[in-house]
């Protein structure tokens, strides 16, 4: 399995070279004075005379795609990611802000989405076409079908417009003084609850995690809506195997059928689809983190690619890809752990 | 089923007393919360240039002197402690030399006193900093009667270019040893000599006559903030010195090697706590402020994008003040514990310009012909095309349906609130399909009502309003000859800068914010032969600027009399109007909107955005 590992790391940087190849490309089909909007978002930056030759010249601009590629592979190399003209900071700064906000609200987000969701489909599968299924099946397609800027809206206008319990933000004002300008507060993870606890402020910790209701319910429940349909899909197909039958017929009892038997081999496709999905999520929490004004890595993402930040862009890219491959081994690692008959070699 | 439905209603009652209940008090009563769009680019004075990074220096840092309230034309003094003006001897020379006699002490944020090595250090600093696409420009126009200090230096050292003065023609690379005499002679023979110290005095001298240089000098933009000479070095900014430290390697820096980019040191009523960029912007009370300390402890500036989010806020009472777009501006108005001031005159415009000479190469003129399937390249340079389609726009109907009556009309590039508005009738083009017809019959000797046109007109995607002007020109051309076939196309923004920069527009509108109250910020830029945007009408048009415009503008910007500045002004409004050199579609109305327990807001349009030294909070 460690050579498994070994060698799928190593493939790492040639498809990291591969995604940024091509994204590269699609930049260098924009002429330079297209990609000056990056710069200039509002024409009165044009009031400074000659600004455009001298804004062209400065970011060149009009670098030819080989120069600019082998450019931007030297910087990287020294592990310099460049600026974001989105974000206002140093690609690595906006990264470093918000990549533990989006960890935090998909880790938290994981619990329901994997628990429920695998957990409905299951009862689901087994109460299969009576009252409950239908109940469960019609809630699940309600989550799927839902948009998530409607669902978010809805959360947000009864839970905080009419309720005020679930404020919008990653903290309420005090605790930002706290946690951002106090010197007493230490960022250790960077995930706010877990610094709460690890600085012994409480307080912070519960106005941390009554930030994150609202957005984790947002984020989980068409995540965990998608995810009881594999599993009630996967369950049903598994109840229907022949040794299922077999161990019926043998005697053994239904709930030993259904959790030991039935479900460890209907939970296989459900992995392979929750492992991808909670990596979709961190780069895919964009609309959540925009209504819920949750200062993660989507929005910023977006925002870069509308205004052709090239820098973040491929920075992005570069961080989702690592994701991406990451997450896969995990699964397929999972895998291995999970049926016996998997060897990865 | 009926005791169903009571649960119901008594949950319901239940949670709307609760909501009624969570803005009965004060919110954060120690802080001022701001909720709006977008985040400052810089904590630089010398590179900031969007209001957002603009109204965060505004609070931090002071000027030599103010605008006085709300006032866009009267000055109080702020760092110095006279407003300089000819009758009391401090505007010399024939408005060549002005004189500011600076305040003592006055204490920085970090306890450092105010100097007039500070001020004068400054001014310099922004000089050599002059960042492209930023707005040292307006520095050098009064001080050097020039627009950057590339432009010295090439001229002093004799290139063509300010990259030919660096080995590999790379600007952060090493200069070329023959040109180290031109480039030490540029601080030392320029920007030395235009501020200058003697005593507690900071002297300029100016290289021409320059109406507006006290409002470029005013607190209303960030690039004339006082600056802390000994902190700023000590940063890693420029240290002051010619040739020791060679100035070229400070002039025009990236952002992310600005050593000032995220902190401040002011001598403003507000301390930068915490800025984590796009998403707050967290300020302290400064006890030490020269004005006495600020009502309120603690300021922060929030970016919520969502406006739903921003609305729910400010309902919550989570904000206090919070960017409403004039779409949703109903929807605040029947908020509870909300204020809503409306009718606040801004001080910038839209307009929509016709180039005299279009690029030939533009793909957006159809066959380059008068054959009605496309326009010639010199379409516009014809007045009766330009006057027609003056005719042609609904102002009135725009201005209510679209804008929603915030906007007023303008007769020409002056907005009102600026010296030279005028509001003469005669100056204004009315909708009138009639004469629109009238004077495209008259158009290109008659060939163009009888073989039509062609043509593609371009807004920038996602603003609407632009969209909406556009679409109601095209489609009463439509109405008043079928072969008038314009196309209204979204464009994104990089594609719309590029065909703009490229001159393939054939009708392009864009807007224009004030940097400084004065009809100079205006009219060159719309009518001028180097305009912002006039030099994208070609030569037809570069030449009658410097003909018929420029002498005036010129004239303008040295005279010193109100009434006589006024009069020339208003003489070039005639000269927009009678050649209807650009279709001047409105001035935006805008507003304001706070919760009632907030106190002391006051509006000026030349601000960057709120002063938080005059609020409070209370019920």
């Amino acid at each position: 399995m460690l050579a498994y590992i070994i060698r799928r790391f190593l493939l790492l940087p040639i498809i990291i070279l591969g995604v940024t190849f091509l994204i590269f490309c699609v930049f260098s089909l924009l002429s330079p004075m297209e990609r000056l909007a990056t710069y200039i978002h509002d024409p009165s930056t044009l009031k400074n005379p000659q600004s455009v030759e001298r804004l062209i010249n400065k970011y060149h601009l009009d670098d030819p795609f080989p120069l600019g590629y082998i450019n931007w592979l030297k910087r990287i190399v020294r592990l310099d990611l460049g600026w974001s003209q989105t974000a206002n900071q140093s690609v690595w700064d906006a990264i470093c802000q918000r990549f533990p906000a989006t960890l935090e609200l998909v880790l938290y987000s994981i619990i329901p989405v994997i628990l429920v969701g695998i957990w409905l489909g299951v009862i689901s599968a087994v109460h299969h076409n009576d009252m409950l299924d239908q109940t469960i099946r019609v809630t699940a397609i309600i989550g799927w079908s839902l948009p998530t800027f409607v669902f978010g809206l809805l959360v947000l206008f009864i839970f905080y417009g009419i309720l005020d319990w679930l404020p919008p933000g990653r903290l309420s004002s005090w605790a930002q003084d706290i946690v951002y300008a106090s010197s007493n507060f230490h960022s250790y993870t960077h995930l706010i609850t877990i610094d709460a606890l690890l600085n012994g402020n409480i307080s912070i910790f519960l106005d941390a995690l009554r930030h994150l209701i609202a957005p984790i319910i947002t984020l989980s429940y068409i995540s965990w809506a998608f995810l009881l349909r594999i599993t009630r899909s996967s369950m049903l197909d598994t109840l229907r195997k022949d040794y299922v039958r077999t161990a019926r017929s043998k005697g053994v009892d239904e709930h030993t059928v259904i959790h030991l038997h039935a479900k460890r081999n209907a939970l296989i496709p459900v992995i392979t689809v929750a492992g991808m999905m909670i990596i979709g999520m961190l780069g895919g929490v964009m609309i959540t983190e925009t209504i819920f004004t949750y200062p993660g890595l989507g929005f910023w993402a977006a925002t870069a690619a509308q205004q052709l930040d090239s820098g973040s862009v491929i920075s992005f890219a570069l961080l989702f890809a690592t994701l991406m491959i990451v997450g896969n081994l995990i699964v397929d690692i999972s895998y291995a752990l999970i049926d016996p008959r998997v060897r990865l070699e | 089923m009926k005791r169903n439905l009571l649960a119901m209603g008594l949950l319901l009652a239940l949670i709307m007393l609760f909501a009624s209940f969570s803005f009965a008090e004060v919110k954060n009563p120690d802080t001022m919360i701001l909720a709006t769009i977008g985040g400052p680019e810089s904590m630089d004075p010398h590179w900031a240039y969007d209001t957002a990074s603009g109204e965060v220096i505004y609070n931090c840092y002071d000027n030599l002197i103010n605008y006085k309230g709300e006032s866009t034309s009267e000055f109080v003094p702020m760092l110095a402690t006279e407003v300089p003006t000819v009758e009391n001897g401090l505007i010399k020379d024939d408005g060549l030399t002005y004189i500011f006699t600076i305040r003592k002490d006055v204490k920085f944020h970090n306890g450092d006193i105010l100097t007039p090595e500070d001020v004068a250090y400054s001014i310099k600093r922004a000089l050599i900093f002059d960042r492209a696409g930023g707005p040292v420009w307006m520095l050098f126009e009064p001080l050097l009667a020039t627009h950057s200090i590339e432009e010295i230096a090439v001229e002093l050292a004799g290139v063509e270019n300010y990259s030919d003065l660096f080995e590999n023609g790379d600007t952060r690379g090493e200069l070329k040893s023959n040109y180290k005499d031109a480039m030490v002679k540029v601080v030392t023979d320029y920007v030395n000599k235009v501020v200058e110290v003697d005593g507690n005095n900071v002297i300029f001298h100016l290289a021409q006559a320059y109406g507006p240089l006290l409002n470029i000098l005013a607190h209303s933009g960030s690039w004339a903030s006082i600056i802390d000479k000994k902190w700023a070095i000590e940063q890693g900014a420029w240290d002051g010195q010619a040739d020791i430290d060679t100035w070229w390697k400070y002039h025009d820096p990236v952002c992310e090697n600005d050593p000032l980019y995220a902190i401040e040191n002011g001598t403003g009523p507000f301390v930068l706590k915490k800025w984590v960029p796009e998403e707050i912007v967290m300020l302290e009370r400064f006890d030490d402020y020269w004005q006495g300390p600020a009502k309120v402890k603690n300021v922060q500036i929030k970016g919520v994008a969502e406006w739903t989010t921003r609305k729910l806020m400010l309902q919550t009472g989570d904000a206090d003040l919070a960017y409403v777009p004039i779409q949703y501006l109903s929807e605040v108005k029947r908020m509870e514990g909300v204020r809503v001031i409306e009718n606040l005159p801004t001080l910038s415009n839209v307009v929509s310009m016709f180039p005299w000479t279009i690029n030939a190469e533009s793909p957006y003129i159809g066959s380059g012909k008068l054959d009605g399937k496309g326009i010639p390249a010199d379409f516009f340079s014809d007045v009766h095309v330009r006057r027609g389609f003056s005719y042609l726009f609904p102002y009135d109907i725009f201005i209510t349906k679209i804008a929603k009556g915030q906007a007023i009309r303008n007769s020409g590039p002056i907005p009102k609130g600026i010296l030279g508005f005028s509001d003469d009738p005669s100056l204004f083009y009315d909708f009138s399909i009639i004469k629109a017809m009238e004077e495209f019959k008259l158009a290109w000797d008659g060939e163009l009502w009888e073989k039509g046109c062609e043509f593609n007109i371009f807004y920038n995607e996602g603003n609407d309003t632009r969209k909406a002007a556009v679409d109601m020109l095209a489609t009463y051309a439509k109405m008043i000859n079928p072969k008038f076939k314009i196309t209204p196309v979204g464009m994104p923004w990089s594609a719309y800068l590029k065909a703009f920069l490229t001159e393939t527009l054939p009708i392009f509108t864009i807007g224009w914010l004030a940097d400084y109250p004065d009809p100079h910020n205006w009219v060159p830029v719309y009518m001028g032969s180097k305009g912002d945007y006039s030099s994208y009408f070609g030569e037809v048009y570069k030449e009658f600027a410097e003909k018929n415009v420029d002498p005036l503008t010129e004239k303008a910007l040295k005279e010193t009399d109100h009434v006589k500045r006024e009069e020339i002004y208003k003489e070039l409004l005639k000269i927009a109007h009678d050649q209807a050199i650009s279709l001047y579609i409105y001035q935006p109305i805008g507003h304001h909107v706070e919760r009632a327990w907030v106190k002391g807001w006051y509006y000026n349009p030349i601000r960057p955005g709120v002063d938080f030294y005059s609020l409070s909070k209370s019920e």
